[in-house]
């Protein structure tokens, strides 16, 4: 309905008849009255039992539209006289004209999706992008929208109208929760501070722009790609880094792929391996000892650099109190965090537990 | 319009990260309430557990005496306005304001009366069938102000709204916003890390730090009274000096003591707090303001005059910056007069101290000695 909409809204600026477009059951869908959108004109029936292209009353001129074989929509204009069934079949081409290139969109859409996904042969993308004139010399970014179910459609239309006549950014619906923004990213490609700076300002502008619409959401952003042909390389790493993302750094709402750090290693690690090790770091699940203080702790005298004093002001604790839990750290894992090694080799740790706390809670989430 | 109210709240992550930490708050109704602090301080993440954005850990949030713990961001009647204005690109200023109405089924006649409103009272009415591209910066951040009106909410939350906007704009911007919030007589949460910004917009100012709040107060409080180092070198443009000193006590008379320079304190920290420091290093803090190189207050003091030499003047027109070093070691800066101040580089400057202008903190806890 909107290319129907965007129609009457043009024509606005150009008639001064009101005129509006209806279903074959009189709900009016678009007009250049917005007031009138939703109501119903009962004059409907009549125009459509009529063996008439059009059809008139006291004050309107009707001319139902087909589309295929089928009439599907009803158009009206203020005005019996003569020259307005001009104008009716004039809008009336145009809204066809409208409803088919929907139609290419439509499919443009798809193909796109296809591309992403896959599902298309190398070879045919750059003949197929031709036809749907994508230029695939374009450097693209993709980034992956997250949003609870609740939120998804809602999120797309916002997305959709962020983006609305953009020529540097598309929003493509991939499922109820998640929404694909493929950003024109040629004015980025030049040095790595160019990039940062896109990937940061578009990022955070879709964040703000559905936070502000009250909508929770998660961003995964992918990498950079000089050919559309590689835009699945960068939608699967925009999926990766937000799945990275969830893990390692739950209280990050950006995730960017080039941005994971030691995430991006563990998360490649098989779960066999990363049992062995949390077994040879953690014997007995020694971190089963650590209480709520003391895992705080350590995270504070990890982001102080291991500095006793910093930490034990951050904290708001005597620094006896730090030593003491260090100590008791010490005792429980065998680990003095004090010393870099055993600090670097707690950190790693602590990261490959979560990777299994979160295997494992998959692994329960598919069972049930 | 509303009351808000922040009962032991927390922000945990996983993993041990505690971003806020037992954040208690009443907000009046009405109110321009500042949340102030450092990247990284938990400001953010407590206005978006008032938004709803992120889920409170511990702790209750009430908007006026409903817990809003559990309730969906769309139904806790609030509005949010962040650093980036997000306006869509292909609709006119009106149908961007009635954007949220119109897919929150709002009814049409409801929409126009409440963006004719807002246009009014952000005195864009004649933008209204303008497209973004057609407006610049302030008009757009007005547009972005006018889209959160329109919800008319109890509350409005800001989180940085000004950052993008270049430094003239931002001042225009700030003026704006107070103005504003006189209009709509609501509650307002405004989120920055800019201290000038806390100190001319709010009517109190909370100033946080590592997840905690640190001081809760209005801008002359905030700046004449700091409870801690943190707030006394945060709120201030150029930020107090910070000298390590020594307090000696002589008889009833107190002094304090740094770098060969020892300066007489006034009656009232003559109290058992300070006295029973003597001997002990404590931290001297001195605004810049309240070091003077005006010669008939250097020469009525003498018991807060010392000598220091000059190592860069800026002068900004209104006032003067001088960048002294005191016995080769000790930097400070000064704001004074320019209409009175001779001051030139190399120079060696007699400067002296007022003295009801100064502040003592502990020098292990960096807590004001004297509250």
């Amino acid at each position: 309905m909107e290319e129907i909409r965007k129609c009457m809204r043009q024509a606005r600026s150009i008639l001064k008849q009101q005129v509006g477009v209806m279903d074959t059951a009189g709900l009016i869908i678009a007009s250049t009255d917005s007031d009138l959108e939703g109501t119903t004109d009962p004059s409907a029936r009549a125009v459509m039992i009529s063996d008439d292209l059009f059809a008139g009353t006291a004050d309107k001129t009707y001319m139902k539209i087909a589309v295929g074989e089928q009439f599907k929509y009803i158009i009206f204009i203020e005005g019996v006289e003569p020259q307005v069934r001009i104008y009716l079949e004039l809008m009336a081409e145009w809204i066809k004209t409208a409803i088919k290139e929907r139609g290419t969109d439509a499919e443009k859409e798809l193909f796109t999706k296809n591309v992403l996904l896959e599902n298309e042969l190398q070879g045919e993308i750059p003949i197929k992008a031709r036809e749907y004139k994508i230029n695939c010399n374009v450097a693209r970014l993709v980034m992956v929208v997250r949003t609870s179910r609740e939120e998804g459609a809602e999120a797309l239309e916002i997305l959709q109208n962020f983006y609305a006549d953009s020529e540097v950014g598309s929003v493509l619906a991939m499922d109820e929760t998640t929404a694909i923004v493929i950003l024109d990213a040629e004015e980025a490609i030049g040095n790595e501070k160019d990039r940062d700076a896109f990937v940061d300002t578009n990022s955070k502008a879709v964040l703000d722009c559905l936070n502000s619409e009250s909508i929770t959401a998660f961003i995964g952003v992918g990498s950079f790609v000089s050919l559309f042909q590689n835009i699945s390389k960068s939608y699967r790493d925009a999926m990766l880094a937000l799945r990275v993302g969830k893990i390692f750094e739950k209280n990050c709402l950006i995730s960017r792929y080039d941005k994971l750090g030691l995430g991006r290693l563990i998360y490649q690690l098989p779960a066999t391996l990363c049992q062995m090790f949390i077994d040879e770091v953690f014997p007995n699940e020694a971190y089963k000892t650590l209480d709520d203080d003391t895992v705080a702790t350590i995270e504070s005298f990890f982001a102080n650099n291991l500095n006793g004093s910093e930490t034990s002001r951050e904290l708001y604790v005597h620094r006896n109190t730090l030593v003491y839990r260090l100590d008791k750290v010490k005792k429980n894992t065998g680990l003095d965090l004090r010393s870099f090694d055993d600090a670097v080799l707690f950190k790693m740790a602590s990261m490959v537990r979560t990777y299994l706390e979160y295997l494992e809670t998959s692994r329960d989430n598919m069972i049930r | 319009m509303a009351s808000l109210s922040f009962q032991h709240v927390y922000k945990k992550y996983d993993g041990g990260v505690v971003a806020v930490s037992d954040f208690n708050l009443e907000v009046a109704d009405k109110e321009f309430v500042i949340l102030v602090g450092p990247s990284g301080c938990g400001k953010s993440t407590t206005l978006r557990m008032l938004a709803g954005l992120e889920d409170i850990s511990e702790g209750e949030i009430y908007i006026e005496d409903r817990l809003i713990n559990d309730v969906l961001p769309k139904d806790r009647d609030i509005a949010m306005v962040f650093q980036n204005y997000a306006l869509y690109p292909h609709m006119t200023v009106r149908d961007n304001m009635a954007f949220s109405l119109k897919i929150n089924k709002v009814p049409k006649d409801e929409i126009n009366r409440r963006v004719s409103e807002a246009a009014k009272i952000l005195e864009i009415e004649h933008l209204l069938e303008r497209k973004p591209k057609a407006l610049s910066g302030g008009q757009r951040q007005r547009v972005a102000l006018g889209r959160a009106i329109v919800r008319d909410p109890k509350v409005f939350l800001m989180d940085e709204p000004l950052s993008n906007l270049d430094a003239k704009l931002r001042v225009q911007m700030r003026v704006e916003i107070t103005k504003l919030h006189h209009r709509l007589k609501t509650t307002f949460i405004y989120v920055t890390h800019d201290q000038t910004e806390a100190m001319t917009m709010g009517t109190r100012i909370v100033v946080m730090k590592d997840g905690f709040i640190q001081q809760v107060d209005s801008p002359t409080e905030l700046y004449d009274n700091p409870v801690n180092t943190f707030v006394a070198g945060f709120i201030g443009m150029p930020p107090m000096n910070f000298i390590n000193a020594v307090i000696n006590v002589e008889g009833e008379d107190v002094y304090i003591s740094f770098e060969n320079v020892t300066v007489k304190l006034p009656e009232r920290y003559a109290v058992e707090e300070v006295m029973e420091r003597d001997g002990q290093e404590v931290i001297f803090g001195v605004r810049p303001e309240a070091i003077t190189d005006e010669a008939t207050f250097v020469t009525d003091h003498p018991e807060t005059a010392f000598s220091a030499d000059v190592d860069v003047v800026e002068m900004l027109g209104a006032e003067t910056y001088l960048y002294v070093t005191v016995n080769g070691s000790l930097p400070l800066t000064c704001r004074v007069d320019p209409t009175t101040s001779q001051s030139t580089v190399g120079q060696v400057v007699d400067l002296a101290i007022d003295t009801n202008r100064i502040h003592l903190f502990d020098k292990d806890t960096e807590q004001s000695i004297i509250s």
